[in-house]
């Protein structure tokens, strides 16, 4: 009876043992896995922490931004769809322009300009071109005084972001 | 011969079958309890790792998403400047032609003429007119003084109008 009591509950004691060891085992090794794991999340937080860090403020300027870009971008294109209105004056100054539109799937416009007119007209056309066409360049300007008046010849080209 | 024993007899101690149960269960349930103990604090543990794992997860997307919302902004951003640094750098440029061109007007002395010009990134020529030789040297005299130009030659072309003709070459800073 003894032998018997001795087996069944020494089997027992050993199966608690070796449920309880397995179980430990799992739990711990899992437990070490976790931890690695936590240890590359803590790194990459910490990183991602630096990278974000002082950057993530001025998030708030970014609706400002956009608008502005977008503003900026309708503006070039308006200009961009009415560049002979823009190069061409009926009153005074009188303008001239020929655009070429050879390049226009890079966003390249060249052109020749005739403008005559007072000087100081001439200078505020120019002017008043830059304002409307912000990404002209100009390459030549050649000029014939007669008078107070200019006779201005100018080349260059204008320049769309594409 | 007469052996006598004098050894008292002792009843021999031995375990009882319910005292061996009982001492096996005892050592069942140590083993039981003890075991479940370990696994419960073992358990807890993985518990506290999970949550705090699950947490840096949370805060690693969160940051994720915001480092992705700065690159989209910083793109934006990169646009826009890009977009208004090549207009201010073609309005810049553009200056220098105007400015020269005002400058060759504005530095003319008394009686002088500026007959034609021609204005290019580098460099400029201009053909006046001038009653003395003396006037086309303040003439290049005020021009150099504007800082704009490095460089300027002069060379007597005939006379027009009554005046002395000038080609002047001017070479740009």
């Amino acid at each position: 009876m003894k032998v018997a009591i001795s087996v069944i509950f020494g089997i027992l004691t050993a199966l608690v043992l070796v449920i309880g060891g397995y179980l430990g085992f799992a739990t711990i090794r899992e437990s070490k896995g976790l931890l690695r794991e936590v240890d590359s999340l803590q790194t990459r937080v910490n990183s991602l922490k630096s990278e974000v860090a002082g950057r993530a403020e001025r998030l708030q300027e970014e609706a400002t931004i956009a608008a502005e870009l977008d503003s900026l971008r309708s503006a070039l294109q308006a200009s961009e769809e009415g560049l002979e209105e823009r190069f061409t004056h009926p009153g005074r100054p009188t303008s001239k322009a020929v655009i070429s539109d050879s390049q226009k799937v890079e966003g390249i416009y060249p052109f020749k300009l005739k403008v005559d007119g007072a000087a100081s007209a001439v200078d505020s056309f120019l002017i008043e071109l830059q304002r409307q066409v912000p990404l002209v360049r100009f390459e030549k300007l050649e000029g014939v005084r007669k008078g107070r008046n200019l006779r201005l010849e100018a080349t260059g080209s204008a320049r769309f972001p594409r | 011969m007469i052996r006598i024993d004098l050894a008292v007899p002792r009843r021999r101690e031995r375990l009882t079958t319910w005292h061996y149960l009982v001492i096996w269960v005892c050592v069942f349930l140590f083993v039981v309890v003890g075991a479940g103990i370990g696994l419960v604090f073992q358990g807890r543990r993985l518990k506290s790792i999970e949550q705090e794992n699950a947490s840096l997860r949370a805060t690693s997307d969160s940051l994720k998403t915001q480092k992705t919302a700065v690159a989209h902004y910083e793109n934006i951003e990169a646009q826009y400047r890009e977009l208004l640094g090549k207009i201010e750098d073609a309005s810049r440029y553009n200056e220098r032609y105007l400015e020269v061109m005002r400058l060759l007007d504005a530095k003319l002395g008394p009686r002088m003429k500026l007959v034609s010009f021609q204005i290019e990134a580098d460099s400029a020529t201009a053909m006046v007119l001038a009653p003395s030789n003396l006037e086309v040297r303040r003439y290049v005299d005020a021009l150099l003084g504007s800082a704009m130009f490095e460089l300027i030659t002069s060379e007597p072309r005939g006379s027009r109008e009554g005046l002395i003709q000038h080609r002047l070459l001017l070479r740009m800073r």
